[in-house]
């Protein structure tokens, strides 16, 4: 940038305002008072840069994962099936009041729901 | 990292920042407008610079990483806490005075200055008061250098009008 004599001028009275260190903030003093209570400048002003970017990049990061989970369980969840069960497991079972010895469940979720029952003999 | 290692890192640290300690507390200060919190964030700045010494990239230039480190904590300090105790550069009492005459144009230069916005001010203080380059600003502060050489046309221009209407 080409400096002018304004520029000059400015540099020049916006110089002429300066103080000293203090003499507590010498980096040794920190550092000694650092080392007697560890930890005691942590609070002094918190990591973080921007709160509120951290604030998008979590719901952006919880979003994704939310995105990411359901994509998942789609991959891995069953269509409906259909499965024919025998034995133990259709012991009560019954088709129009009569014991039936094998059923057939289509379901998305054969612990749970039950849509159809056929009497096999 | 061992005792020996932090020993000679305290030392390197100690002799980098002796250099551009006055400067970059006077940076800060001016930067918060000459607020209580200047301490505090000086403070933060050398412990910050020191813990992260390790990681410094030799091959950049010490003063710069310094700064970024000062203007980081600045700005975090801007968005943590709006209001800010501040006293006016005259009660500071660092205004030099010719014959017990206060210079009021370098008074008018300052209140001009405290009127930008806190990044603008940041950036003028940079230019103005550390000389950094329009490129080593734009390594500090992320800006672009369109966007430094505008925000310092405007902080001339409102600055220039000040003078010229108080004159």
């Amino acid at each position: 940038m080409k400096s002018t004599s304004f520029d000059r001028y400015l540099k020049k009275r916006v110089r002429s305002v300066e103080s000293e260190v203090p003499g507590h903030l010498e980096f040794s003093l920190i550092k000694n008072k650092l080392n007697e209570s560890p930890g005691a400048f942590e609070n002094v002003l918190p990591l973080t840069r921007r709160p509120y970017r951290h604030f998008v990049y979590g719901a952006a990061a919880a979003a994704a994962a939310i995105a990411a989970l359901l994509f998942l369980f789609s991959l891995f969840q069953p269509g409906i099936v259909e499965k024919p069960y025998t034995g133990d497991e259709v012991r009560f079972a019954s088709v129009e009041g009569v014991p039936a010895d094998t059923i057939r469940i289509q379901t998305n979720n054969p612990d749970m729901v039950i849509i159809w029952v056929e009497k096999n003999k | 990292m061992n005792m020996k290692k932090i020993e000679t890192d305290e030392i390197a640290f100690s002799a980098c920042v002796e250099p551009i300690k006055k400067p970059l507390y006077n940076f800060i200060r001016k930067t918060l407008d000459y607020s209580i919190d200047t301490d505090d964030v000086f403070q933060d700045t050398l412990l910050k610079g020191f813990r992260y010494f390790h990681a410094y990239d030799r091959d950049r230039d010490f003063k710069t990483w310094m700064f970024t480190i000062a203007h980081n904590l600045v700005k975090s300090l801007y968005v943590l806490r709006k209001a800010h105790a501040s006293v006016s550069l005259e009660e500071s009492g660092e205004i030099p005075s010719e014959g017990g005459k206060i210079d009021s144009e370098i008074l008018e230069i300052y209140a001009a200055a405290q009127q930008l916005k806190p990044r603008h001010r940041e950036v003028f203080f940079l230019y103005y008061y550390n000389d950094f380059t329009v490129s080593e600003i734009g390594q500090i502060t992320g800006l672009t250098k369109t966007t430094i050489k505008f925000v310092l046309h405007q902080a001339r221009q409102k600055i220039k009008k000040k003078l010229e209407v108080n004159l």
